[in-house]
């Protein structure tokens, strides 16, 4: 196991330095006059030249992206002259606030697909298990923030159940239903595929023929089993919603990551559009190291070598 | 099985623990208005800064306008200049400015504002590198006081009690004089800038590069809280000269975008919803009778237009910028882009600035035919036209595609080219092949006075910069240069001059005149002005953002 995580972490090192070079130089690649944006329309040329000293602009593209990469590793993501704050600064408020969604997101996705894929299994091929494949098929297919702006029209502003976007302890509850609600039908696609084949397996065939009841098959010894694909999935599902939120918290105005990256690019901000990605990205490839990892603790079938 | 039922607690626990640290993290980033003495609104953007040196933009100017004070002011219902917490004397040959304190002015901390407290935030502002990320954006505006270009080349950091520019001095307590190299009629305009705001030295070199977080001036409010990129709070300075009893507190909610803006309006929680007003909220608006009748507009003091580049053919030539105007049918692009909300443009200058020319009432009107037969006229040889126009707006996008389509109607073939923001949109600064014809420009006044416009946009001194196409006309010239040298007294001459400068624009067809777009707002009902201010200016003035401090809320 010692040397797996080696490797796990010698290639998830590698991946952030990736992202890192192909965000930067891609970052750079889009024609803008950081200056320009500073100073706006009416400032004098020698302003501008004035500004484009100060932010090293005059310096060749690989010497300042060797110094960006200097302080990444220190754990500075430079400075945003647009915001006039510390890049570092706003991510790491905003974080927090993504993190959070993402995790009442998921427990929505948990609490709908769960039960959904269940009953589905063990109705299966049934009229349930027809029409709530069918509900899937709609969830999956709905776009997020179709559904958002429905659920922002009709529960937060025609019935006022509640607010209106914004950060509060009730304004998590749409955003994360939002996304809850489309996400809900691959957990539960997943796992109604999942139980349908624990249940062919020779185990509960077995606790079957000793006579255990149908409800003792199906919690002990079944679905705790067919939940191994949903933990895969739930790693992966996390990461993904740490950098994917964007939508759903502009139609919030909830203040996470995809808030501020909408913010930046809203204004042509390089600095912080690169802080946000890079932080998001590296926030997933380490969630999928962490997943690996968790994955094989949780099941000691997995080998190591 | 002891060991599999640990890792199954262990999974649990630390996902709990996840849900708790993180939610006790996320601390609420928003404050609802909860007293009913309160304005609540939103912008689309942030609040870039409350720093006199930093401030370029519109948005930052709500709340400064409300903390700061200025030497002078625009009054609260016309733009005609007034006194802010000074009063000022002009020398006949109009280059030199004296301003006397009022008495008793006070910091919101209690200091008291003092000649040398201008004389710092001057020199601040014009220093070469005013803050970490150089130069002051609006600090070239004061380039005609003596001594500007030795300070600004200097390097050397604006302290208390300092000296500075050589044309800013304290020649007696409570008296701040100002000698400018040349006579400059809109100088008092400038000295109304924002970036002329007056700051307390100590505060700022206490707090230095967070200055702004603990911004402080002496108008009629204070900053109480400052969310940057979520939500600022003023709350009443009661100690100010502007102070009116009863004034508001008011919550500035940033990035909201229009359509949850909008809908927080309908439930009564936004008092207003400030534009310009995106077409498709306006949309909303004119489908409802409660919201069309709390919708409000005024024509502002800026223009939309196409530059030609007149460095190169074709656009060189008159007959061909004549024929792009003739071409273009103006009334429906606005009704189209704008849903009517601009009036059409008929001369460089928008219809609030002194020196624009009554007589010119609409000298291209649309007429293809006309069109077809000036290029013939021109000697257009068919070859394509580039035009650029910047592509982070789908209503310029609209635009440029019904532009072309018209062009392309009378014969013209026309490429359109989306750039990136307006980082990279001065075609002739930041392009030295000049490889475009025809670019999609805007321009909206710093200050209401013809120099702002006919000398930043179509003189011969901002070739390459501002004066996009590099247009020119020697009369023009002279005209705008004779003008913007008279002093002040000699507003009437001054007018008389640009009116005919204007002219000659026209008539070369200097740009492609497009509109002058409305700056519109929805109020609720429930938002009174005080006392005698029963004026819509206090909600949308020409050149000041709202003036809270006049209004009052309603019980609702």
């Amino acid at each position: 196991m010692g040397s797996y995580l080696v490797r796990r972490a010698i290639w998830t090192i590698v991946t952030i330095w990736a992202i890192l070079t192909v965000t930067y130089f891609i970052a750079y690649m889009v024609p803008s006059d950081p200056a320009r944006l500073i100073a706006g329309q009416h400032a004098s040329a020698a302003t501008l030249a004035s500004i484009r000293r100060a932010l090293g602009l005059y310096h060749p593209l690989w010497y300042r992206y060797l110094v960006y990469a200097n302080q990444f590793i220190h754990g500075n993501l430079g400075y945003d002259f647009i915001m006039r704050r510390t890049v570092s600064g706003m991510v790491l408020q905003a974080a927090p606030y993504t993190l959070y969604l993402a995790v009442v997101a998921v427990f929505f996705e948990l609490a709908i697909g769960i039960p959904i894929g269940i009953v589905a299994a063990v109705k299966r091929y049934s009229f349930v298990d027809n029409l709530l494949r069918f509900v899937s098929i709609v969830g999956i297919s709905m776009p997020t923030y179709w559904v958002g702006s429905m659920l922002l029209m009709l529960v937060g502003f025609k019935l006022g159940w509640l607010p209106l976007g914004g950060v509060s302890p009730l304004g998590v509850i749409l955003p994360a239903l939002s996304v809850g609600i489309t996400g809900s039908a691959f957990y539960a696609r997943i796992l109604r595929s999942s139980t349908l084949e624990t249940m062919r397996m020779d185990y509960v065939r077995t606790a079957r023929a000793k006579g255990a009841g149908e409800a003792l098959v199906l919690f002990k010894h079944t679905i705790r089993n067919s939940l191994i694909p949903v933990v895969t999935y739930l790693g992966l599902d996390l990461g993904a919603l740490l950098g994917g939120l964007i939508v759903t918290e502009y139609i919030f105005n909830w203040s996470g990551l995809g808030f501020l990256l909408n913010t930046a690019i809203g204004q042509d901000d390089g600095a912080l559009i690169m802080g946000v990605t890079l932080f998001s990205a590296s926030g997933i490839v380490i969630m999928n190291f962490v997943v690996d990892v968790v994955y094989a603790f949780l099941d000691p079938r997995v080998s190591y070598s | 099985m002891a060991n599999s039922s640990w890792k199954r607690w262990s999974v649990a626990v630390a996902g709990a623990a996840t849900l708790a640290l993180t939610a006790s993290m996320v601390a609420p980033a928003v404050t609802s208005a909860s007293t009913s003495n309160t304005l609540n609104f939103s912008f689309s953007s942030n609040i870039e800064t409350l720093d006199p040196t930093q401030w370029t933009d519109m948005t930052s100017m709500y709340p400064m306008q409300e903390i700061y004070d200025t030497l002078v002011e625009y009054d609260p219902v016309t733009t005609k200049i007034v006194p802010g917490i000074a009063t000022w004397t002009v020398s006949k040959n109009g280059t030199v400015y004296t301003f006397t304190l009022k008495k008793g002015i006070k910091f919101s901390n209690g200091d008291p504002v003092t000649a040398q407290d201008v004389i710092y935030s001057i020199n601040r502002v014009t220093r070469g590198d005013a803050n970490s990320s150089g130069a002051a954006p609006y600090g070239f505006a004061y380039s005609d006081i003596q001594g500007y270009n030795a300070w600004f080349n200097s390097g050397k950091p604006p302290v208390a009690g300092m000296t500075g520019m050589s044309g800013v001095t304290s020649p007696a307590a409570g008296v701040v004089q100002i000698k400018l190299v040349t006579p400059q009629a809109f100088f008092l305009n400038v000295m109304a800038l924002m970036s002329a705001a007056i700051v307390d030295p100590s505060v700022v070199q206490k707090y230095g590069a967070n200055y702004q977080l603990h911004a402080i001036g002496s108008g009629p409010y204070k900053l109480k809280s400052w969310n940057q990129g979520h939500q600022m709070i003023l709350v009443p300075n009661t100690t100010s000269w502007r102070y009116v009893k009863g004034e508001p507190t008011v919550i500035m909610d940033e990035n909201v975008n229009p359509d949850l803006a909008l809908l927080r309006y309908q439930q009564g929680q936004y008092a207003f919803v400030w534009g310009p007003l995106p077409s498709e909220v306006y949309a909303k608006i004119l489908s409802s009778a409660t919201l069309k009748s709390q919708y409000h507009n005024v024509v502002e003091n800026g223009v939309v237009y196409l530059a030609f580049n007149t460095t190169k053919a074709p656009f060189n030539n008159v007959y061909m910028r004549q024929a792009v105007n003739y071409a273009i049918n103006k009334t429906l692009l606005i009704k189209d882009i704008t849903n009517g909300r601009a009036a059409l443009m008929t001369q460089p200058l928008p219809p609030g600035i002194p020196g624009y020319n009554n007589s010119i009432k609409n000298p291209y009107p649309y007429n293809p035919t006309l069109a077809k037969s000036l290029l013939k006229k021109a000697g257009y040889k068919g070859q394509t036209l580039t035009f650029i126009y910047p592509s982070n707006n789908t209503d310029h996008i609209r635009t440029a595609e019904i532009i072309q389509n018209e062009l392309q109607a009378v014969g013209m073939k026309v490429s359109i080219v989306g750039t990136s923001q307006i980082g990279n949109y001065w075609p002739l600064e930041d392009n030295a092949s000049g490889n475009w014809n025809i670019a999609w420009t805007d321009w909206f006044q710093d200050y209401p006075d013809a120099q702002d416009f006919l000398f930043n946009l179509l003189s011969k001194e901002a070739f390459g910069a501002t004066n996009v196409g590099n247009w020119t006309n020697p009369t023009f010239e002279s005209l705008v240069t004779q003008a913007d040298s008279l002093p002040g007294n000699e507003q009437y001459q001054r007018n008389t001059d640009y009116s005919k400068a204007e002219s000659i624009a026209v008539q070369q067809a200097s740009w492609a005149f497009l509109y002058n777009e409305w700056n519109d707002a929805l109020i609720q009902p429930w938002v009174k002005p005080q006392g005698s201010f029963k004026d819509l200016m206090i909600y949308l003035h020409p050149v000041k953002t709202p003036q809270f401090q006049y209004m009052t809320v309603a019980p609702h």
